[in-house]
């Protein structure tokens, strides 16, 4: 018997629903077939990000930490070598959402995720969401991650705008970019 | 006032750990004394029995025969055996567990919850740091940069850069740093290292080590507010900011990618350092190999795989590596490593403050001529204690150096890097970065939460 899924999980039970021969997880409440088809959501790709990101800090832990899982997957198999064209995608999917109206820990995670994933281009669009308070820590954390020396002009960029606390927290950015670098 | 480092243990896993005890084939080498297992500059360097007499008093180097006076960073299991008559500071996040402690040290002293605190008192010339991984590095480079020698509970560092700024500021900064993997002062480890060192069982190609799985939980970790006698974002520190859980915080960091890193992590410290030391592998810097499997938890909050298949292939010298959680447990032993020559193989039990291997590798050693000096006689966790001590006072290399600690730990961390890649990846261990992989290099570091930075 088929039970209703939580609202915030619908979309990717559709996206799930949607794709056909996939019957092995029968799509019910039941927390761990539910985390399971869930995580086993990794291979949509970019098609499945934004049905995973409605999931993530759902009240149900177990499902938020499957679609964490279920997401960190979509985007390291993106990032494989040779994959540009998929990292891309993926990071378009995730950029959309870190700058959507989407609920703040959805956009968090997002953003992390994007300094797994993104590129150039991305470290500039972070950039704008230094100004985002609930997500700027977040966005700081990314750009340390991401290799591009764009990440630090935009660092620079913003550290020449912002004030008190937050100033010395993109200083600390930079330097812990400039020593990161020493070691690779 | 020391516990047992053995029995410490075994409450801190909630279960007995290998011993000598735990298979009739075993045998735990109690009587051997460390001069007759390890000769020639190895041992002279780890253990020196003359201290230089220009080792002077100095600021932050106390002399060779002066106290050391010490204080304890993180007061669980392991940090409350670093405690005795000379620890000067207490200092723990969790006011409770600060308390508690504080009656085990006799006469007056330094309680804080901010480590910071205990760094600034010129009085303290030794830490011992037994926090959560996470915070590892971090203390033991502000140690450092304080004046202060460290020794720091093992995993030495969750990540390569964390390594890499740990030895480059100890050697700046001239600190003696040792690291928890006691196997490194347990008789029985160095038996098991001059037998395979001497060739008695042929080219070792192969090593195996099983371990038990991760632990699980039905909890679903659900925020909370944290107790009041905690400071949860201290206890973060430099991690990612995540809501307080009773499931997440103090001994459960382990299950936590963020904060620990599984058994792999924690005890695969002991057991790798123990074969980097047996092979003499503390310094290799080839391409290494590495590919992880493993299954995801079914429930609950914790993120670590529950069992785990790594394969690590050392290109430069023939030799390949496994770890396997369940794996196949051999001569009843709870976690250890069977080493496979092309003569015969050898079973090393634990790795740990408990270890124990097999009569055959006794062999080259008269374990029963002489009498056993007093040093003998304790448990390797106090032994890998006194030798750090002994160290502060020489300025000698301690037995369980950081170069080779974090070289042990490094194994750990790639291997959980391609588990999360999900594919296998080359790691270049003298550039300290992967072959081909920008995105493997994207874990090679952490990015630190503010306020923190290293």
């Amino acid at each position: 018997m088929r039970h209703s899924p939580p609202q915030s999980a619908a979309p990717l039970i559709a996206s799930l629903e949607s794709i056909s021969g996939r019957p092995e997880h029968p799509l019910e409440a039941r927390p761990l077939n539910r985390a399971l088809a869930i995580r086993d959501a990794w291979s949509l790709g970019a098609e499945g990000v934004r049905a995973l990101l409605e999931i993530v800090a759902d009240t149900d832990g177990v499902a938020d930490r499957a679609a964490r899982e279920a997401l960190e997957r979509i985007v390291t198999h993106a990032a494989r070598p040779g994959a540009e064209h998929e990292a891309g995608a993926i990071s378009t999917a995730l950029w959309e959402i870190a700058r959507s109206t989407m609920r703040i820990p959805a956009r968090r995670y997002a953003v992390h995720l994007l300094g797994v994933v993104g590129g150039e281009s991305h470290c500039r669009q972070l950039g704008a969401l230094l100004e985002v308070e609930e997500l700027r820590e977040d966005v700081r954390l990314a750009l340390i991650r991401m290799p591009d020396s764009s990440a630090d002009e935009v660092l620079r960029e913003a550290r020449s705008r912002a004030e008190g606390s937050f100033r010395t927290s993109l200083d600390q950015a930079l330097l812990q970019r400039s020593r990161g670098r020493a070691v690779r | 006032m020391h516990a047992n480092g053995v029995q410490a243990l075994s409450a801190r896993f909630g279960r007995a750990i290998p011993s000598a005890e735990g298979s009739r084939l075993m045998i735990n080498t109690s009587k051997v004394t460390r001069r007759r297992i390890l000769g020639g500059a190895v041992a002279a360097a780890a253990f020196p029995e003359v201290i230089p007499s220009g080792v002077l008093a100095a600021p932050g180097r106390p002399g060779a025969n002066d106290r050391v006076v010490t204080a304890c960073i993180g007061l669980g299991g392991m940090g409350r055996t670093h405690i005795d008559a000379n620890t000067a500071a207490l200092c723990d996040v969790d006011a409770r567990r600060l308390g508690e402690a504080a009656s085990l040290v006799p006469g007056s002293t330094c309680l804080t919850t901010d480590f910071r605190r205990v760094l600034d008192r010129k009085e303290i010339d030794a830490v011992f740091i037994a926090a959560p991984d996470h915070w590892h590095a971090l203390m033991t480079v502000m140690a450092c940069e304080a004046g202060k020698d460290v020794y720091c509970e093992k995993p030495a560092c969750r990540t390569v850069r964390e390594g890499r700024t740990m030895i480059d500021t100890a050697r700046r900064t001239g600190r003696v740093v040792q690291v928890g993997s006691q196997g490194r002062s347990h008789p029985a480890a160095e038996a098991a290292t001059r037998a395979i060192r001497s060739g008695l069982f042929g080219e070792i190609r192969r090593v195996s080590m099983w371990h038990p799985n991760n632990w699980t939980t039905s909890d679903p970790g659900r925020s909370e507010e944290p107790p009041s006698e905690l400071d949860w974002n201290m206890w973060l520190g430099p991690a990612r900011w995540v809501d307080y859980s009773p499931a997440r915080a103090h001994f459960n960091h382990r299950w936590f990618t963020d904060f620990g890193g599984g058994f792999i992590r924690d005890r695969g410290a002991h057991a790798l350092s123990l074969m980097n030391w047996a092979l003499e592998n503390d310094a290799y810097d080839g391409e290494i190999e590495v590919e992880a499997t493993g299954a995801s938890q079914p429930h609950g909050c914790f993120d670590v795989p529950v069992s785990m298949e790594v394969r690590w292939r050392f290109r430069a010298r023939d030799l390949t590596v496994t770890w396997s959680q369940p794996g196949n447990p051999r001569m009843a032993g709870e976690w250890g490593a069977t080493y496979h020559g092309d003569r015969d193989q050898l079973t090393v039990l634990g790795g740990d403050a408990a270890c124990s291997t097999e009569p055959k590798a006794l062999r080259l050693g008269d374990l029963h001529a002489g009498s056993a000096t007093e040093s003998d006689t304790v448990d390797a966790g106090e032994r890998h204690r006194r030798n750090f001590l002994e160290c502060v006072r020489s300025r000698e290399v301690p037995v369980m150096a950081l170069p080779a600690a974090v070289q042990a730990s490094n194994l750990s961390n790639i291997a959980l890097i391609a588990y999360r890649l999900g594919r296998p990846l080359v790691y270049h261990a003298g550039r300290e970065r992967f072959v081909g992989d920008p995105c493997a290099d994207r874990f090679l570091d952490e990015p630190y939460r503010s306020p923190w930075v290293l």
